[in-house]
């Protein structure tokens, strides 16, 4: 940054002749030299190949040395040019070892610095593009000690180490900075929009799986601190779950179809948060408790947030599901399914699709969408109550050995 | 846009490194913490319960 201001100056003071130069001007010299040789220089550059730069130097430095020869001669001060890379650590040399080293000094330098400060046209224009930095580095030091010599060197290396240097950078035009900014944030919403799918297909299940079992934990706890229901005269009959608050986990699913492991807790409502998002399956508003006459509607997610329904067109007739509360558990026998319409809320009737009866049977009814990832049907699981077991009892078979009951009782002490 | 932002962050490249890392961090833990869950239930796939409404 140092260097654009100082070569952006140049072309401005560019001396008009070199009779006149003095000390400071002096290294626009070559400048003017160059561009009265522009005419022939540049047909050999076209002419030439890819180092077309090349051709015209030995005549040019000829020429400069002769004319610096003649200078000394003269008494004149002398400029010093250098194509060689800078050397910010070298101590500037004297006026004298400048003088002397100056013959054997390449001069290409000063084209290159003009030519990436903005003055183009001279047959340089290949050079810079590979050295204009060093040429820059190399011209800061010479406004402030015009007299600076670089070590003389040999031409190839001079060349390999040009060709090392690094592309100085300019600042991306205003149409192409929007054009750049724009398809970073293309990338950037494309970015996002994967983010979201991997938050929702994979981080809410383990963030909802995480919440039911703390859930289902502190449910536990809360029930062996209480007192069951009285037990109802006849020991067929299930007690009623009283009915909880709304947003309120009352208990435990167990489907073992759905993997010996598998446990959801279910709450009231049926709200996406924050019940279907964090608390496994909800209860429909309105709906029977467990074990009561009538239609214990659940719905739950088949997909994301831990997908507690994930499985349900797996289930098979007789397939049993275990409801876990505070009195007992409650076993469901799997009867048959049914995909409809968003709309049709008649299943969740005490006698599904017939709202008018009354029904006398315990039917629960699970509710998800379908098919996965679609809001366009529901997918309903029709189950009915088969047997029912006192929490006095202890689990009943079907899911005294499994995981899911061996993981919540031992967290809970239910 | 990024590269402004990789030249306004202070210190050498290793600094710079950390501290990207540190600001994309902070951009996806806001995105999967206040943003996602909001815009979450006008996703299509989210809907289980039968309604009135039909959604």
């Amino acid at each position: 940054m140092v260097n654009s201001s100082s070569s952006g100056n140049e072309p401005g003071v560019n001396p008009p002749s070199r009779p006149t130069i003095r000390p400071a001007q002096r290294r626009q010299a070559p400048s003017d030299y160059g561009d009265q040789q522009l005419g022939h220089s540049a047909d050999q550059s076209a002419g030439g190949s890819g180092a077309g730069g090349d051709q015209p130097l030995p005549s040019r430095r000829e020429l400069r040395r002769r004319e610096a020869e003649a200078a000394a001669a003269q008494g004149e001060p002398t400029a010093v040019y250098s194509d060689a890379p800078p050397v910010y650590e070298q101590p500037h040399p004297t006026h004298a070892q400048a003088t002397q080293a100056m013959p054997a000094v390449p001069q290409s330098a000063p084209n290159a610095a003009q030519n990436a400060g903005g003055a183009t046209g001279n047959e340089y224009a290949a050079a810079p593009q590979q050295g204009g930095h060093a040429a820059h580095g190399h011209l800061g030091e010479d406004q402030h000690q015009p007299q600076a010599a670089p070590q003389p060197q040999g031409r190839p290396q001079t060349r390999r180490q040009r060709r090392r240097q690094p592309v100085e950078k300019e600042p991306l035009g205003p149409i192409r900075g929007t054009v750049r900014t724009f398809g970073e944030l293309c990338i950037t919403a494309g970015l996002v929009l994967i983010l979201f799918v991997v938050w929702q297909l994979w981080w809410t299940d383990i963030q909802a799986n995480r919440d039911n079992e703390v859930l289902a934990d502190e449910l536990t706890q809360d029930w062996a601190n209480q007192d069951p229901n009285e037990l109802p005269d006849d020991p067929d009959e299930p007690v009623v779950s009283d009915p909880v608050g709304k947003n309120e986990a009352f208990g435990i699913f167990y489907i073992p179809r759905f993997g010996d492991d598998y446990y959801r807790t279910v709450a009231e409502g049926v709200d996406l948060e924050p019940v279907l998002n964090r608390m496994g399956v909800g209860r429909y508003p309105n709906s029977a408790m467990p074990g009561e006459v009538g239609n214990f509607s659940i719905a739950g997610h088949r997909v994301t947030y831990g997908k507690p329904l994930n499985q349900i067109a797996n289930l098979r007739p007789g397939d049993e599901i275990i409801v876990q509360t505070k009195d007992g558990f409650y076993t469901y026998t799997f009867r048959n399914f049914d995909i409809i319409l968003p709309d049709a809320v008649e299943v969740l009737s005490p006698v599904p699709d017939a709202p008018d009866f009354k029904g006398k049977d315990r039917i629960l009814t699970m509710t998800a969408c379908n098919p996965m990832f679609s809001a366009r049907e529901r997918y309903v699981a029709y189950a009915e109550l088969t047997d029912w077991t006192p929490a006095s009892d202890g689990a009943p078979d079907n899911i005294k050995d499994s995981k899911a009951y061996d993981k919540v009782s031992k967290n809970g002490g239910a | 846009m990024y590269a402004f932002i990789w030249r306004i962050l202070p210190g050498n490249w290793v600094v710079k490194l950390i501290l990207a890392l540190i600001l994309i961090a902070a951009v996806v833990l806001l995105l999967m913490q206040y943003v996602f869950p909001v815009i979450a239930p006008y996703m299509p796939f989210n809907n289980a319960t039968v309604t009135e409404g039909g959604q």
